[in-house]
């Protein structure tokens, strides 16, 4: 069991999810889901409240059971590893602790069943941080301390994948970079990190890759620099005449559509490329700003959508 | 199955409920233990001062006199020795059911299945370290019980009993019983996983529901034989001889072995009930 750590390196870590589908009820919670997941890589696994993130984690953990399809770590499933905790490290978001219990005792009432020492424990606490709050009850921990805790939970059988589910949620800045280093550092040791989140923003300088879903379907996977190039510059722009302009966009072959307050709002080019080409066509501008959609925006666009593939 | 047996124990200890839960069952079972103690060793005393109460066959000899125990040697004294059981088997119930609930209740289950997934394994683990835990109860309860009657029996003139085999036997054998009903509160938790509805369950059937239905055939037709199939009555012939023998009455027990096999019987069947209705469900 000590070799659990260079064994798991020794795995590919490819997470698979094919077909995957789950209904409560009359609820579709996830839809015909696929995607794959590297290792070596930090994976966004976005998507508003309520579009299947949470299920399709607790799917891949075996937690709840599929209606059709699977997901599989290089080809197995969860139940169908032994010891799983050595290969496969998970924080859920609903991660809950006996309030009686102090940070230690939770994780040495784990350890046995993970399959690692006591020392281990001691060893996780120090990684995120808790070393000082060992033998603190649980019940006097801030969200920020339960959620360490949680990936303390989930580093424990030093897994060489690792789900976490809104790892961010209840930190403070100093620990949203924190978990950042540590995914960061994680990754380029080879090891596959999953990340969800509701918030692009939380999570865009922290991941390599993005999967959306929205209402339980892939709307979107993609490296986040093929997400960033979709992001087309926009320009405002009025000018004294407007039908000189108008034509002036059409002659260049600008998709524009007008704004209620007259001025035209110019997909393409930038704002420096707009002003240079009325200046040529003699034109006075009234108005001339950038206006950028953001990766936010496109996040909100894709999610709201239902996909833009 | 090791690892899984250490991780419920170190589960079991290091939350304040096991020695709460102790404590209660000793002041418990110590003030009614003592009480009775005195009433009995009153009584027999009463008796045995005049040989012609308990020599005269229409009062002492008749073969279903529920206090023909007091003409035995230490009779009293088993008798109260046997409340531990009696009274007190509701708590390795409670340790049991508690180890199921609790985890439900704080959502560690989740953390639990994702360290050992196959949850029968899980389950069974609970199982087997109930039986450990159940009968440090039982010794836990005995000396609760057994160390305030024997001063209040000695006090009032009575023998202990301590030197009846008799009474070695019922020790060992309530011992038993405890270390089961520890293991069908593992059952039971099972089944019913909402921890206020459990407890609530499990008060209502030791202390009204078994009560009552075992004093049915007393009342209607003595007959009937079912109720000695009940857990608390198996659990009774474990001991072989409980106070409710002199309360309701009930007719005839099942032999100790098939006293255990019953109680277990009980504790499998709770827990594969429980295993399909809600351990291999979905845990959201």
């Amino acid at each position: 069991m000590a070799a659990g750590s260079t064994a798991s390196h020794r795995l590919e870590g490819v997470i698979e999810v094919s077909s995957l589908t789950k209904r409560f009820g009359s609820l579709t919670a996830v839809e015909d889901l696929s995607f794959k997941v590297q290792p070596g890589r930090v994976t966004g696994f976005l998507g508003p409240n309520g579009a299947g993130k949470t299920t399709t984690l607790r799917l891949a953990l075996a937690l709840i059971r599929p209606t059709q399809g699977s997901v599989t770590f290089d080809g197995r499933r969860y139940q169908a590893i032994r010891q799983p905790a050595h290969h496969i490290g998970a924080a859920l978001e609903a991660a809950s602790f006996h309030p009686g219990r102090t940070a230690l005792q939770h994780l040495k009432m784990l350890a046995p069943e993970v399959g690692v020492s006591d020392q281990r424990c001691l060893e996780v606490l120090e990684l995120v941080g808790l070393t000082q709050d060992a033998k603190r009850r649980v019940g006097q921990f801030s969200m920020g301390m339960r959620g360490r805790l949680g990936v303390a939970v989930a580093l424990l059988g030093d897994p060489g994948i690792l789900l976490l589910d809104e790892p961010t949620n209840g930190l403070d800045p100093e620990g949203i970079s924190w978990m950042r280093a540590l995914l960061r550092a994680m990754a380029a040791q080879g090891r596959t990190i999953l990340i969800s989140s509701h918030l692009l923003s939380e999570v865009e300088n922290t991941v390599d890759d993005v999967v959306i879903i929205a209402k339980g379907r892939l709307v979107h996977h993609s490296p986040l620099a093929d997400m960033r190039a979709m992001a087309q510059p926009k320009t405002v722009v009025a000018a004294s005449d407007p039908p000189a302009l108008a034509t002036l966009a059409q002659s260049r072959g600008w998709p524009a559509a007008p704004a209620p307050d007259g001025s035209l709002i110019i997909t393409g080019p930038s704002a420096a490329e707009v002003g240079a080409a009325a200046f040529a066509a003699g034109l006075q501008l009234t108005q001339l700003a950038s206006q950028t959609v953001g990766l936010e925006q496109i996040f909100f666009q894709l999610t709201q959508g239902g996909g833009l593939r | 199955m090791i690892a899984a047996l250490k991780s419920e124990y170190r589960k079991l200890f290091s939350t304040r409920m096991w020695w709460v839960l102790m404590l209660c069952a000793a002041g418990y079972l110590a003030l009614n233990a003592a009480l009775m103690a005195g009433a009995l060793g009153f009584t027999e005393n009463v008796l045995t001062s005049d040989p012609e109460l308990l020599s005269d066959p229409e009062t002492m000899a008749a073969q279903d006199n529920p206090f023909a125990f007091l003409g035995e040697e230490g009779g009293a004294a088993r008798m109260v020795y046997s409340m531990a059981g009696s009274f007190a088997y509701v708590f390795p119930l409670l340790i049991g059911a508690l180890s199921v609930t609790q985890e439900y209740r704080h959502k560690t289950i989740t953390q639990t299945f994702l360290a050992e997934p196959r949850r029968q394994v899980v389950l069974g683990a609970k199982l087997i370290a109930a039986l450990p835990m159940g009968l440090a109860y039982g010794i836990g309860c005995l000396a609760a019980t057994v160390l305030p009657a024997a001063v209040l029996l000695a006090v009032t003139g009575s023998d202990p009993g301590f030197g009846a085999a008799a009474t070695w036997a019922l020790f060992g054998r309530s011992l038993v019983n405890f270390a089961i009903w520890a293991a069908v509160g593992v059952g039971l938790g099972a089944l019913i996983k909402n921890q206020v509805a459990l407890i609530v369950v499990a008060l209502a059937e030791t202390q009204a529901l078994e009560p009552m239905l075992r004093a049915v055939p007393t009342l209607i037709n003595r007959d009937w034989a079912w109720t000695k199939f009940l857990p608390g009555a198996a659990g009774d012939a474990i001991q072989g001889g409980s106070f409710y023998d002199i309360m309701s009455f009930d007719g005839d027990s099942l032999p100790g072995g098939w006293a255990v096999l019953v109680l277990v019987g009980w504790a499998a069947a709770l827990a594969a009930l429980g295993y399909a209705a809600n351990l291999r469900r979905d845990v959201s």
